[in-house]
């Protein structure tokens, strides 16, 4: 069974998500996770990575161990020695670098290599190693390369198993070390050291691709090796550079192109898939949108089969086959440009998730005036509508994602400032313990299509799903668009349709719909209200 | 002039703040909070605008804050892992390995297939009795199950076997093939020590009675190919003229075997995928030790430990990753004593201490290689539970963060369960298992669910 991996204010929690029981994960030593910037991760090969929070990039594999993504490389090259015996002749150099294996030797991790040694003429001698370097991180072994007798090249020579030992000695012949050289992509990405660090991370076409926070790097993606964590060959550029202060916001995966968000633009890398994920040789970056479809909130990126979704400066974008497009402009423009709604200035801190079982994009956003993301929107991917916004009484969203359950069933969950995580779709209407939720709609102004003109609004009549109990509040506003709120009309949830009292004369009639008890649910049918012209007045 | 509104879709067409209120049309709403379209009639139905589903805690404990960031891991991520002690005395249907989770209560299982056992249908009596007791007899676990030597065949007659257990099923994977010299019968005998490195299992096969040839072979378990590993061993094989394999160590990407039944006995090495022959790494032993019963890197350096040939003791080598030169580091006394077992464990290095007629059995145990102290001293501690004659072997195994020591049966076809497991975990001996009928061989099994 899988599990949840959640940061919980600056501790890293591996949760059952059968259970919910979650235990703290030992962290790295040396390694903190900060509680101003959000973790982000992806999951390559049944390794999580998890960037932007840790002070140092980490790696967290299936059973919950946590180590540092890419050990630090050796900061000195062991020396070059003769050894004892005989066998070589020539100049000989080392590089070393530090390994994670497994319990059967093999790699799970190697730092980048160190510098080059100094150079040991043998004649009809061993070549021996001193001073390899100690590792400041969990290793299990140190691995030395050598070149051939007078060669540039360095081939993979012997592994010093852990930490300790500093010395080896060996004969092997040049013909008898391995077929190719050293790989040349053991590159460690930002965030290996303390100090800087990747502030986003995706996983696309078996590779794991991540920008960086610090000022000078923004404007590059790199990109690991096919299935390895800890090797990072790939560097991209998202031309032009130095534009803006954040450079590269966040990347978008889709099927067959990986998205650039940058706040004004939007760029998109892609390249020849294999079988095995993508030729890095065949990579190419070009800008797909300039001046608009640009991203402000990072963790608001959410993809859905091959189409994403983001937060952009004027609104929701969304970009899929048929091109880059707002999704929001056409109904919900002033949720996103205007200060009506939203604190626009915590739109940088708007996260996202999607609801599978709703297929819905939902967006948390803060409220007017609000400091935290308590409010959230959704839009339903099938009838690309929009909804909302939405609210809990319960606790304050602080993060949302999507998981499976024990059973590999979608949820979506929303975590919260309490430290807790919840699961939403819940048929038990009710938040957290015994928070009502609080269902409240606002209707048009129904004029019969001649607003000029007084009319005299009837009975109405409700049809809802029969409930076991329960009421739905009605506040009819009858008049022009300044109507005030009439007498509040109970709509008993148990009748099925139930005639209510008439409305009365107006030029105009609007519903209020709301239910506001915990543990009951709503399901609102329709409504029909008769209606007479009483003339121009 | 008299009409109907008729809503039935209200809030189908979303919240839109677009339009003036003059324009929205009967389906849209200004706000939608809390409401949603359920698209399951159970709960509504398509066209039916619902209140949004609930919200439920899953964590019944807060964590230590705001929860920032989450991520999910759908994978087989939970990780049982237990001890398997192989049984030696199953003869009548009765249970194949001693098995626990958490090294302290131990239950029995007839599941596993029976691992070969100590007697003359899995090991000859010849040359000598020490390479089924002494020498390393290690199984290996290789991701979810583990492989070990089993039972059913008679030694000398057919051929051994190599069999699995993954927890659920237990088979038999392959029957070792005759050994390719031309000298003896060729029929491999039994299967000796084994390890899984360098993504394989390597194995120690003795192939003949009389001339001591043997064979060290690897399985890759992904293609199931089972080959021989460099040239043969043993007199008459034409290659490596000295002893058999006796037990194996992968150091510093070579794998390392030292020879059994040899006076002087050597240690070899080979790069498995480069090499076609085995390399004489150096004499680790002199004329009175006779056997080289167990090998393992510590600190860097690679140890090995002998038997003592008749008037021979037990000696502990290192072999020094500087030089590559061997010398010893420590001896015990008594004519024909023996070390084996060397295990890292805690930050140090240990090693059973065994002679016959003093008698006597100790765990050996040194934090740098070069001082060695007792540990435990079995024969005295645990006087009550040692069979006689006392100074039976033992085989030390790490188990999450417990050391134990398997201290198997004198006799495997008497009822006298003399054997027995000792556990050292938080710095403290004890008698986990008392009365059993153990072989000297244990593997940790790993399940993934």
């Amino acid at each position: 069974m899988g599990f949840i991996l959640a940061q919980g204010g600056s501790s890293l929690y591996k949760i059952d998500p059968s259970t919910g029981t979650a235990t703290a994960l030992s962290l790295p030593s040396g390694v903190t996770l900060s509680t101003t910037r959000k973790p982000r991760f992806a999951v390559l090969n049944q390794w999580i990575a998890m960037v932007n929070s840790p002070s140092q990039n980490l790696a967290i594999d299936p059973e919950g161990t946590v180590r540092v993504m890419v050990p630090r490389a050796p900061t000195a090259s062991p020396n070059a020695i003769v050894g004892t015996g005989t066998g070589l002749t020539g100049g000989y150099k080392l590089k070393s670098s530090f390994l994670v294996k497994n319990s059967i030797d093999e790699v799970l991790m190697e730092s980048a290599l160190s510098p080059v040694s100094n150079t040991v003429s043998l004649a009809n001698q061993a070549l021996g190693a001193s001073g390899a370097p100690i590792s400041l991180d969990s290793i299990s072994a140190r691995r030395l390369y050598r070149n051939l007798a007078g060669g540039s090249v360095f081939y993979r020579w012997l592994d010093i198993d852990g930490n300790t030992g500093t010395t080896a000695n060996s004969n092997l012949a040049d013909a008898s070390l391995e077929l190719l050289p050293v790989a040349p992509s053991l590159i460690a990405p930002p965030g290996t050291l303390p100090g800087s660090r990747l502030k986003n991370i995706v996983s696309w076409k078996q590779r794991l691709w991540a920008i960086a926070d610090d000022p000078a790097l923004v404007d590059y993606i790199y990109g690991s090796d096919t299935d390895k964590v800890y090797s990072w060959p790939v560097r991209l550029t998202a031309y032009p550079t130095g534009q803006d202060s954040e450079g590269c916001i966040a990347l978008a995966p889709r099927r067959d192109q990986l998205g650039v968000l940058k706040r004004d633009g939007l760029w998109q890398i892609t390249g020849s898939s294999s079988g095995t994920g993508i030729n890095a040789s065949t990579l190419s970056i070009i800008q797909i949108a300039f001046g608009k479809a640009g991203c402000i909130a990072a963790d608001s990126v959410v993809t859905v089969n091959d189409k994403v979704y983001w937060l952009g400066q004027d609104g929701v974008y969304e970009w899929g086959p048929e091109g880059v497009k707002n999704i929001s402009e056409d109904r919900v423009h002033g949720w996103f440009t205007t200060d009506t709604y939203f604190n626009r200035s915590r739109f940088g801190s708007a996260f996202a998730r999607y609801n599978k079982i709703r297929n819905q994009y939902e967006l948390h956003l803060a409220a007017a005036g609000s400091s935290s993301e308590d409010r959230w929107v959704s839009f339903n991917l099938t009838n690309r509508k929009w909804y909302g916004p939405h609210r809990t009484a319960a606790f304050t969203p602080s993060h949302a994602g999507a998981a499976t359950d024990a059973n590999g069933l979608p949820v979506s969950l929303v975590g919260g400032t309490d430290g807790v995580i919840y699961v939403a779709n819940q048929t038990t209407y009710r938040d957290g313990a015994a928070t009502a939720i609080d269902f409240d709609c606002f209707g048009p102004f129904h004029h019969g299509d001649s607003p000029d003109i007084e009319h005299c609004f009837l009975e109405l009549s409700v049809l809802s799903k029969v409930e076991s109990g329960g009421t739905l509040t009605i506040t009819p506003y009858v008049g022009r668009l300044d109507a005030a709120a009439g007498s509040v009309i109970s709509h008993s949830l148990t009748t099925g349709r139930e005639l209510l009292p008439r409305l009365g004369d107006g030029a105009m009639a609007r519903l209020r719909f709301r239910q506001n008890d915990v543990n009951q649910g709503v399901a609102l049918y329709g409504y029909e209200l008769p209606f007479f012209e009483n003339g121009r007045r | 002039m008299g009409a109907n509104i008729n809503v039935y879709g209200f809030g189908k067409d979303g919240v839109n703040i677009v339009k003036s209120p003059l324009h929205l049309g009967d389906a849209e709403a200004t706000q939608l909070q809390n409401a949603e379209l359920v698209p399951d009639e159970a709960l509504g139905g398509e066209g039916a605008l619902n209140k949004r589903g609930g919200l439920a805690a899953l964590n019944g404990s807060a964590l230590a804050g705001s929860v920032l960031g989450l991520v999910n891991l759908p994978l087989q991520t939970t990780y049982v892992r237990t001890l398997y002690v192989a049984l030696t005395d199953p003869d009548n249907g009765g249970p194949t390995f001693l098995r626990t989770t958490d090294g302290t209560t131990f239950t029995n299982t007839s599941s596993p297939l029976q691992a070969a056992r100590r007697l003359v249908e899995n090991f000859i009596a010849s040359p000598s009795t020490y390479q089924q007791d002494e020498n390393s007899r290690r199984y290996a676990a290789f991701g979810k199950f583990i492989i070990y030597p089993g039972a059913s065949y008679t030694s000398g007659t057919s051929a051994p076997t190599l069999v699995y257990w993954d927890g659920a099923t237990a088979a038999e994977i392959t029957r070792i093939p005759n050994g390719p010299s031309a000298a003896g019968t060729g029929l491999a005998l039994y299967v000796g020590d084994m390890i899984a490195a360098n993504g394989k299992v390597y194995f120690i096969v003795q192939d003949d009675n009389a001339a001591t040839i043997g064979r060290v072979m690897s399985l890759d378990i992904s293609t199931g190919q089972l080959a021989q590993v460099g040239n043969a061993w043993g007199s008459g094989t034409g290659q490596i003229n000295d002893g058999l394999p006796g037990a194996l160590c992968w150091y510093q990407g070579q794998l390392f075997a030292g020879e059994s039944v040899s006076a002087s006995p050597k240690v070899w090495r080979i790069y498995p995928d480069i090499d076609a022959a085995w390399t004489q790494d150096a004499v680790a032993g002199v004329a009175t030790d006779d056997a080289i019963l167990s090998m393992c890197e510590f600190k860097g350096d690679l140890y090995a430990s002998t038997r003592g040939s008749g008037v021979g003791v037990g000696k502990i080598y290192k072999r020094a990753a500087s030089s590559s030169a061997w010398s010893q580091v420590h001896t015990v006394t008594g004519s024909a004593s023996a070390i084996n077992g060397l295990i890292t464990y805690d930050g140090a290095l240990y090693a059973l201490d065994r002679e016959g007629s003093t008698p006597r059995l100790h765990v050996l145990k040194s934090t740098d290689g070069a001082s060695w102290s007792t540990d435990l001293d079995i024969d005295s501690v645990h006087s009550a539970s040692m069979a006689s004659p006392v100074g039976t072997f033992g085989m030390p195994i790490v188990f999450g963060s417990d050391l134990f020591v398997l201290v198997r049966c004198i006799n495997p076809n008497t009822t006298a369960n003399d054997g027995f497991i000792l556990r050292k975990r938080a710095g403290s001996w004890a008698m986990a298992l008392d009365n059993q009928e153990i072989e000297n061989a244990a593997v940790i099994l790993t399940e993934r669910s």
